[in-house]
């Protein structure tokens, strides 16, 4: 067994590594030897070269200029989702969690009955429908799992609510909104942080899953589910169009794997 | 240790138990298709081959479902176009025309349905009415005073002068059925019909178990069974070849094709097939009436490269290839030359003002808005990736769309370039794309587009009757439309037959309404 | 029990009820139109007084509870309606494709069963040997390698180099194998831990620890008291991961072409097909919501004091 000690310093190197991810992605661009739009005709489908490191796809535009630019967009477009069934999830719950009686029950029906439905083929549904496209691709999903934060805080809150330094701070007439900022929130948090850290990789897949399948990201927009999309046609006259972005997800959703376990097993050391 | 060993044991035990009960439920499916297809000979001669589109059912009459059959040489018409587009008698021996409205088909003796029932002058007759009764098709209907069977003799009479008569014969719809059985269940899954192979097992998701036709009218088909496979996606086909799953399949995509070109294993054929690409222009715009701004449009694309780097294709010039007999065989009259472009908005007036890079129109940045299809597909969208670069250098902006509702858009004149696929020509005549697409006022005609002298072609083509007469008027027609640019025309699509070499009698048809027939044999 | 079976059986008529209103109602906020979509999709240039005409046929001019309740009504006797594209009735193609669905993810759950469970005992029986770090290793490659990467390259390596597996012939045994496997893998690399760390649970346990005590063989440990208890635990994964399994069809049967219920979802979302699509999310919930309703009432009946899998198990 680790040591917490130990955990400590790994969640460091870890966490730097995803922050250096993030920045990255940010300022990609800086990066990019090439116009991610930018076609180039006389280089169709070329192997990877030292003008073009990663190869060019099937109009001639840089691959690894498209990778530098997809991380910004798969990242953005993973921490956007993330944020908003985070924020969502969390103001329901605890509105569920302190208001109880009927709005709890009617908020907790609504949460359970979403949670049966299957996930991923209902945002299939919901972006099939509504037309494809980014933003509703983060919409589906957002109306499916905020109520995964939402019941989860809800829980938490019950659990502190009637606990004593709650009681004494209503007592000195801390107002509500005191209550939530200054009681509630910094003892529910960290089960929060670490299910939100353990979700980043999957939330990843599954946005980079709906753009492989044509219903997210659009072309030209580079992002990776997108990229591997169009590439698979070229499985085996150009490989390159397949390996890079493959291994860049593969990469980025590892980083934040290990970095989930990791902040689990430091915030939440039963399960160790 | 021995614990381990145990439970991997356990574990492949349980494995093995799973494995072979599924194995035994696969093989007890075998055996029970295999008696389902009578006797199999010793050692059967079978064909795998793909198609790329399958219908729900095999009905010859509704839409184009009946592709499926003249592809598999399940179906045969009275009349076919053969692989050069020439009009080939089949059911029918020979056929002729005795007067503007009479044509007599003398029916081939001893040619019989699948089922074995004879086809004689009166069973065409019952099929062609048939068809003529239910068919969605309108478009292949022709007006009918009379259709008279004698024997081996039939007689049709229009009831007015009909150009096109054989040529909407040739028509799927018109495949020669047994209408005695037509009224069966299973019909439009194992349809009557006379070709080469008749259908044992049909699935809409799947494909279809044929297997020959042993009374058929050319004699004995070389080939005892075909398996046809329905794989939509062009480079699963690629692999399956590869693999060996398949000895057939059609539209192989362009990369892909450099593996089997070469390799002594595969014979491939290629070459242009009838489908036009194409752009319409929305006239409406107000700088899309001015000709040379549409000229620089023509000027501003590399077709050349889009045609042979992008997709699988020949640049276009005008509507019709010139395979067909009224296409177009001189150059092209505006290819790619970017200073052209440049220039001639320039003198046109289009000037980019602000320096932005984009010239404008009344202050506003020209963006030229490019709608496609959702099932349009990648290549759609590649060429507008091309051509938002291309048309960067002559200082024009574009923005590329590719949506659902494309119907919508295209009827609300809501875009500058429109992305159509067209078989310009499906029987070998040049009215119908003329008429529907560029006639004043036509249905098809999305783009506004309005021409004196197309619509004087249109008239023309309404009265003429003699087939040479009629070409010359698609030449002309086809002129006007590529001199005043009233369409960006891309690029003709080229067709892609690879085969293995054990198979022998594959031809490339340039209609691609037909893969295999008769002809075909496994070396 | 009886009222715990009720109560379940209301929420799940509930959730059936919802999820249909929800499915309908995003048809009906959908941005295209259902009369111009049936007329384009039989190549008919959609005129204004034919699509009236259109809408008229098909009700759409009906006030959306009418429109709700006929399509309702309609669904329980049976009746999908026809498919804008294929224009067969949608039930016929549906009992088509949901074989082909069932086969694959049967096949699926079969590995997920038989590789998690070997491996995660292994793995803890091995706890911090090489071999449990090679286990734990491949677990977290699983977890985090894309799907429909692993998809593409499996296909690559095994038909188009190696020739070992077919593509074209989903009927075929060795067809299902690599879709099988590649709908599998995130699932068992996921599992693989849980029963690892589940089992490492167990064995301390004081009842574990008492048995070592007493002299019983590893053995007889292993397979009396730690299988029932990682066996449960299987149970209970099942449950969880059958979204999971849904879910991944929808990629798996696109990379594979396999004629399933969720291949037929997409090509109905490319023809915008509702009433295929429609179909499609009904049925998936119903079988969703049907196995983790036999899946709760296993582990009641089982084992009352519910699962050995806590902590982020609980979703998803």
């Amino acid at each position: 067994m680790r040591s917490r000690k130990r955990i400590k310093v790994f969640f460091i190197i870890i966490l730097s590594i995803a922050i250096l991810s993030i920045v990255f992605a940010i300022i990609a661009p800086v990066f990019a030897p090439n116009d991610p739009l930018q076609t180039d005709f006389v280089h169709i489908l070329e192997k990877p070269s030292e003008k073009y490191l990663f190869g060019t796809d099937q109009v001639g535009r840089c691959v690894y200029s498209r990778i530098l630019y997809g991380a910004k967009v798969s990242l953005g477009m993973t921490f956007l989702l993330l944020s908003l069934i985070f924020i969502f999830g969390l103001i329901i719950g605890i509105v569920a969690g302190m208001a109880g009686g009927i709005i709890d029950t009617t908020i907790m029906r609504i949460a359970d009955t979403v949670l049966s439905f299957p996930d991923i083929v209902f945002a299939i549904a919901i972006v099939g429908i509504l037309g494809p496209g980014m933003r509703n691709t983060i919409l589906a999903l957002s109306v499916i799992w905020w109520t995964k934060y939402a019941r989860l805080t809800r829980v938490l809150v019950m659990g502190i609510k009637n606990r004593e330094y709650v009681d004494a701070a209503v007592m000195v007439g801390a107002g509500k909104l005191k209550l939530i900022t200054h009681y509630i929130l910094p003892n529910i948090i960290s089960p929060l942080i670490v299910q939100l850290a353990l979700d980043i990789g999957g939330m990843m897949l599954a946005l980079a899953g709906l753009s492989f399948l044509g219903l997210g990201v659009q072309s030209p927009t580079p992002e990776w589910g997108n990229m591997l999309n169009e590439g698979r046609s070229y499985m085996q006259t150009a490989p390159w169009l397949l390996i890079y972005p493959g291994v860049a997800i593969f990469i980025v959703v590892s980083i934040f794997n290990i970095l989930g376990d990791t902040v689990r097993d430091l915030l939440d050391p039963k399960h160790v | 240790m021995k614990k381990t060993i145990a439970m991997v044991m356990v574990i492949l035990l349980c494995f093995l138990v799973v494995g072979c009960g599924q194995k035994k439920e696969e093989s007890s499916n075998v055996k029970e298709t295999e008696e389902q297809t009578e006797e199999t000979k010793a050692d059967p001669k079978v064909l795998n081959m793909s198609i790329f589109w399958l219908d729900s059912n095999l009905e010859p009459t509704e839409g184009w479902n009946g592709w499926a059959l003249t592809r598999c040489g399940i179906g045969e018409n009275l009349v076919q176009l053969d692989e050069n587009l020439k009009f080939k008698p089949v059911i029918a021996e020979s056929y002729e025309q005795i007067d503007e409205t009479t044509t007599v088909f003398n029916i081939r003796e001893g040619v019989k349905f699948h089922n074995g029932n004879i086809v004689d002058a009166a069973a065409c007759k019952a099929s062609i009415e048939r068809a003529l009764e239910i068919s969605d098709r309108d478009d292949v209907k022709f007006p009918v005073e009379s259709i008279i069977a004698e024997g081996q003799k039939l007689t049709i009479k229009t009831t007015k002068p009909y150009a096109t008569l054989i040529n909407n014969l040739a028509d799927t719809v018109f495949i020669i059925v047994d209408t005695s059985v037509a009224d069966d269940e299973n019909f439009k899954f194992k349809p009557i019909t006379t070709g080469a192979f008749k259908v044992v097992a049909f699935n809409p998701d799947l494909g279809m178990k044929l297997e020959k036709h042993k009374e058929h009218w050319s004699g004995d088909i070389g080939v005892d069974v075909v398996n046809v496979k329905y794989i939509q996606d062009a480079s699963a086909r690629t692999m399956a070849l590869q693999s060996g799953e398949i000895d057939f399949a059609a539209q192989i995509g362009a990369k892909d094709l450099t593996l089997f070109e070469g390799n002594d294993e595969f014979v491939v054929q290629k070459g242009p097939n009838l489908r036009v690409f194409l752009l319409r222009i929305n006239m409406d715009k107000p700088y899309m009436k001015n000709l040379e701004f549409r000229k620089a449009l023509c000027y501003g694309i590399d077709k050349e490269t889009y045609a042979t780097q992008i997709v699988n294709g020949i640049p276009a010039k005008g509507p019709f290839n010139d395979m067909l007999p009224f296409g177009y065989k001189g150059n092209d009259y505006y290819s790619y030359d970017p200073d052209k472009a440049n220039q001639l908005l320039d003198q046109a007036g289009f000037i980019d003002t602000d320096e932005d890079g984009i010239r404008e129109i009344d202050g506003k940045n020209i963006v030229l808005k490019y709608v496609s299809r959702t099932n349009h597909g990648k290549d759609a969208n590649n060429i507008g990736i091309a051509m938002q670069s291309q048309y960067k250098e002559i200082g024009l902006g574009l923005e590329i769309v590719q949506v659902e509702n494309y119907a919508n858009m295209a009827k609300n004149g809501d875009f500058d370039l429109l992305w159509e696929r067209w078989t310009s020509a499906p029987t070998a005549d040049p009215q119908y794309f003329i008429e529907s697409s560029y006639k004043t006022g036509s249905t098809g005609n999305y783009g506004k587009y309005s021409n004196l002298e197309i619509d004087r072609v249109c008239d023309d083509l309404d009265s003429s009757l003699d087939k040479q007469r009629r070409d010359q008027l698609g030449v002309k027609g086809a002129d006007i439309l590529m001199k005043d640019v009233a369409t960006l025309f891309l690029y003709y699509q080229e067709g892609t037959v690879v085969t293995r070499k054990n198979v022998d009698g594959i031809y490339r048809f340039i209609s691609e309404i037909y893969y295999i027939d008769d002809r075909v044999k496994i070396k | 029990m009886k009222n715990y079976l009720f109560r379940r059986m209301l929420q799940l008529m509930i959730v059936m009820i919802l999820a249909s209103f929800l499915t309908f109602g995003l048809t009906y906020i959908s941005p295209s139109d259902p009369a111009e979509m049936i007329l384009t999709s039989h190549d008919i240039v959609p005129t204004e007084e034919l699509l009236e005409q259109t809408r008229e046929e098909m009700g759409l001019n009906d006030p959306f509870i009418v429109q709700y309740g006929n399509w309702l009504k309609n669904l329980l006797s049976g009746d999908f309606g026809y498919s804008y594209s294929t224009r067969g009735p949608v039930a016929d193609i549906l009992a088509q494709r949901l074989y082909m669905t069932v086969r694959l993810a049967l096949v699926s759950l079969l590995f997920l069963i038989v590789f998690s469970l070997s491996l995660g005992i292994l793995s803890s029986i091995k706890k911090n040997t090489v071999v449990d770090i090679m286990i734990r290793g491949i677990s977290f490659v699983g977890i985090s390698i894309p799907t429909f990467w692993l998809g593409l390259i499996l296909i690559y390596l095994f038909v188009v180099k190696c020739h070992w597996f077919k593509i074209t012939d989903p009927n075929a045994i060795e067809s299902v194998i690599l879709p099988a496997l590649t709908l599998s893998i995130p699932l068992i690399g996921r599992y693989i831990r849980q029963i690892r760390a589940a089992i490492l649970e167990q064995y301390s346990q004081d009842y574990v620890v008492g048995a070592r005590a007493r002299g019983i063989r590893e053995s007889k440990i292993i397979i009396k008291h730690i299988l029932p208890n990682a066996l449960m635990g299987i149970v209970t994964l099942l449950g969880l991961s059958v979204a999971v399994l849904l879910g991944g069809t929808v990629i798996v049967e696109n990379i594979f072409s396999w004629p399933g219920l969720g291949s037929m979802a997409l090509t109905a979302i490319t023809y915008r097909d509702y009433p295929l699509l429609q179909s499609y999310v009904i049925f998936m919930t119903l079988i969703y919501v049907s196995i983790n309703f036999i899946v709760d009432i296993t582990i009641q009946t089982l084992d009352p004091r519910v699962s050995i899998i806590g902590g982020d198990m609980d979703e998803k």
